[in-house]
């Protein structure tokens, strides 16, 4: 299956509305809004843990990430008819990312200079608006946010200067502000938190600026630190023999996407970042727990068990997504499983225990992958082609990309299709070359590679024919328990970075591409059944929710970051007439339903 | 009464208080430490690389490498590091790459402007030796240092500010006024 990204000329940017700045300071919201907070039902470890079909609670819908929601009245047959019910502007530029988050028709959602906004999920009125004061001197590399996280009557947000910020749900007043390391020493947030057992859990971005790692658990009444633990092995740590001299100092190892969680044998499964500065050569050793999973005891912050994916990362590959934990059948054999589509281009599939150590059960690649040349079999250490392997003063190149075969945009699972969706980039490769790294200076980039070399060394797989629409962005269909590739749906000339949601009725929404379109798909067959251009591309994570007996679909738009950034590379490497050259900025919280729907819900 | 084809829009006290508390959360943008920023009659050290903390001699300022340099107070001796907005960058044009608008800042060849991207904060020393542009890793705005700073590529919508320079007698670069401009992140 194919398809070709149409164009059109674009002339002039979208404006951001400025509906929000109208909103202000005394939000006018009719009595009935008011209503909705008044009712306001508390979120509890056993809601989370068993979200009403209803409601979206957390990051992916459930502690397991599975992006699945059961709610099945938009069909495959009705999805055609699928209009916006509510728009809102965010009043933002820069990337949206963040899922709409709903809990009793009340929805929270975050967008990038760490705002928060509360609104009436059916209608679209805002509720209240949070904004935090940032630092004026604040630089942000990655300026955008994945979402909040519930607990009781409180609504919790990590920021790009790294703090958690707990909002009360009703009014959108903080009741406390927590900042767990110093932005102006590279450290940021951008991930939702995980919120479990009294604690809210974040980690710490900055892997480009020589920090070391770490996720924390802060309790979620008061905000004091419950615990901390250095996703970089440190003295005393059994991983702390990976790292030579003081490399662990600023090993890098960031954590920026929700773990998921085992509210039985309770543990969280936490992706970790590539080791930094970038090339190898800097940090000898495997580097543990860089490129990882690791299960860690929620109550104690105990690392269990963790699994690498690849050692001594060369090529940038964060592998922070969190496995998506599903029950899967191989052999006869029911497997608690943990899956996980690597930036370096393998599907993982792990088996996880009720203690935490991690068993590897296989590995496959899903795109172009020349780097690896083995993988064992029984422990999943892969085996590198030297030549594949950039270092200070060698230049190498390799596939895929330093955006890797899927970056952090999140894989779904549906229980009802039984298929495992993957939002990849193919035939994508990238050139680069280190150069010695002088001194870490706080706040300062530390990478070891030049700043022009980075920003292009995207190229096309060799011998791929640009002279015709060339295969990039795919979204992949995986059945876990055979682990095989059931469907491909290729997007031509685009990458694609959409976050996916799949529904009850075996729908799966996404967009991601630079032609702005948000799409279903049949899960089934990969097949298009809808789409509609927004006012910017979607880079956001989509929700579904429902309101009186009406579902819905909800997605932000609003490109940029790294998505923004693939565009610049891909632009470069296809002829003019081909390419995107405008991709609007500017964030809009849509919200779909089907035409006639809350007539038939009546 | 309302009409009934009006909609009204009734707002109860609590309502207007809930907006209240969560809008004045926000409170007073910081105005922005000027005072922190280069002075006229400061001198220049380099802030990276081997000179590092060296007074800056504008002949070794090489073409084609962007070289980040602090502000100093010519009396203390102190350098004005308290604000990341006093970061400075320092490049090396061919005069004939230069505008006349941004001559007169100029010395010997040599521009300085602020080292802070105008998008979202970052420290700005890449070069783009294609275009002879300042060039931001962190989201790829490109800056025409010999044209006054001007942004040739986005998202950065603002120019980066030229600092003026003046030289001693010594060939050592001097601060001969502040920021044409505001410096950090703006529109």
């Amino acid at each position: 299956m194919s398809r070709r990204l149409r164009r059109t000329p674009v002339t002039r940017a979208l404006a951001p509305i400025a509906t929000v700045a109208l909103l202000g300071c005394a939000t006018p919201s009719v009595s009935q809004a008011a209503e909705g907070i008044r009712a306001y039902k508390p979120v509890t470890d056993t809601r989370l843990a068993n979200p009403e079909p209803e409601n979206w609670l957390q990051y992916r819908g459930n502690y397991a990430g599975w992006g699945y929601s059961p709610l099945d009245k938009i069909n495959a047959d009705n999805v055609k008819r699928l209009v916006p019910a509510w728009t809102l502007s965010t009043g933002v530029m820069d990337g949206h990312q963040s899922p709409p988050i709903v809990n009793n028709g009340i929805m929270f959602v975050s967008t990038p200079q760490a705002q928060v906004l509360a609104v009436n999920a059916r209608d679209g009125q805002v509720l209240w608006r949070y904004q935090k004061d940032l630092p004026p001197e604040l630089f942000q590399l990655h300026p955008t946010n994945r979402g909040v996280g519930l607990y009781g009557d409180k609504v919790y947000v990590a920021t790009t200067d790294a703090c958690v910020v707990a909002l009360d749900a009703a009014t959108g007043t903080a009741k406390w502000t927590k900042c767990v390391a110093k932005w102006r020493d590279g450290y940021y947030m951008t991930l939702s938190p995980l919120v479990a057992k009294g604690k809210v859990v974040v980690g710490v971005s900055g892997g480009e600026f020589g920090v070391r790692g770490f996720i924390t658990a802060l309790d979620a009444e008061t905000g004091e630190e419950a615990w901390k633990t250095y996703t970089v092995a440190g003295p005393g740590d059994p991983g702390f023999a990976t790292w030579k001299g003081d490399a662990w100092k600023t090993g890098g190892a960031p954590v920026w996407i929700q773990g998921s969680y085992d509210a039985t044998n309770e543990l969280a499964y936490y992706g970790t970042g590539n080791g930094g500065p970038w090339m190898p050569d800097t940090r000898p050793g495997d580097n543990l727990y860089s490129t990882s999973v690791v299960a860690l005891d929620i109550n104690t912050g105990a690392i269990k068990g963790h699994h690498q994916y690849h050692y001594n990362d060369a090529w940038d590959w964060d592998e922070v997504s969190a496995p998506v934990l599903i029950t899967i059948d191989r052999d006869g054999r029911k497997i608690p499983a943990a899956l996980h589509a690597g930036r370096n281009g393998y599907l993982w599939t792990l088996e996880t225990t009720k203690e935490g150590p991690i068993k590897f059960v296989d590995a496959k690649p899903f795109v172009e992958q020349d780097v690896f040349t083995a993988v064992d079999p029984k422990t999943g250490r892969p085996t590198y082609d030297a030549a594949k392997v950039p270092n200070t003063g060698k230049k190498s190149s390799f596939c895929p990309s330093l955006w890797g075969g899927k970056d952090w945009p999140p894989e779904a699972y549906n229980p009802g299709t039984g298929l495992f969706y993957i939002p990849a980039n193919n035939n994508l490769c990238a050139d680069i070359q280190g150069v010695a790294v002088k001194n870490r200076k706080p706040g300062e980039l530390y990478i070891g590679v030049p700043v022009e070399e980075i920003l292009s060394s995207l190229r096309f797989k060799d011998g791929l024919d640009v002279s015709k629409p060339v295969n990039i962005g795919e979204l992949q269909a995986w059945d876990p328990n055979t682990g095989k590739k059931v469907w491909g749906h290729d997007f031509q000339d685009s990458a694609m970075w959409g976050p996916v949601l799949t529904t009850g009725s075996g729908l799966v929404f996404a967009g991601g591409t630079s032609d702005r379109k948000f799409r279903a798909f049949d899960g089934k067959s990969g097949k298009v059944l809808w789409e509609m251009r927004l006012n910017s591309g979607v880079i956001g994570v989509p929700s579904s929710f429902m309101v009186d007996g009406v579902q819905y679909v909800s997605v932000q738009s609003g490109w940029g970051v790294d998505a923004d950034r693939m565009l610049g590379g891909i632009n470069s490497h296809l002829p003019e007439e081909r390419r995107v050259r405008m991709a609007p900025q500017g964030g809009v919280v849509w919200v779909f339903k089907v035409m006639d729907q809350e007539v038939n819900a009546k | 009464m309302s009409a009934p084809n009006v909609t009204r829009i009734t707002i109860d006290r609590r309502t207007a208080l809930l907006g209240l508390a969560g809008c004045c959360l926000t409170g007073p943008v910081l105005a922005g430490p000027e005072e922190e920023l280069p002075q006229k009659g400061d001198t220049l050290a380099f802030s990276d690389g081997p000179l590092e903390g060296k007074p800056v001699r504008l002949a070794a300022i090489v073409e084609g490498e962007p070289t980040l340099a602090v502000a100093v107070d010519a009396a203390s001796g102190i350098q004005r590091t308290e604000s990341r907005f006093a970061k400075i960058v320092l490049v090396r044009l061919p005069e004939a790459d230069i505008d006349e608008d941004t001559r007169p800042y100029a010395v010997d060849g040599v521009i300085a402007l602020s080292a802070i991207c105008t998008h979202q904060g970052c420290t700005v020393n890449g070069w783009n030796k294609d275009t002879k542009s300042l060039l931001c890793f962190c989201h790829g705005s490109e800056f025409v240092p010999g044209e006054g700073g001007r942004v040739s590529k986005g998202p950065a919508r603002k120019r980066i500010p030229v600092l003026p320079l003046a030289k001693s007698e010594a060939g050592e670069a001097i601060v001969a006024d502040a920021f044409r401009g505001k410096p950090g992140p703006g529109v």
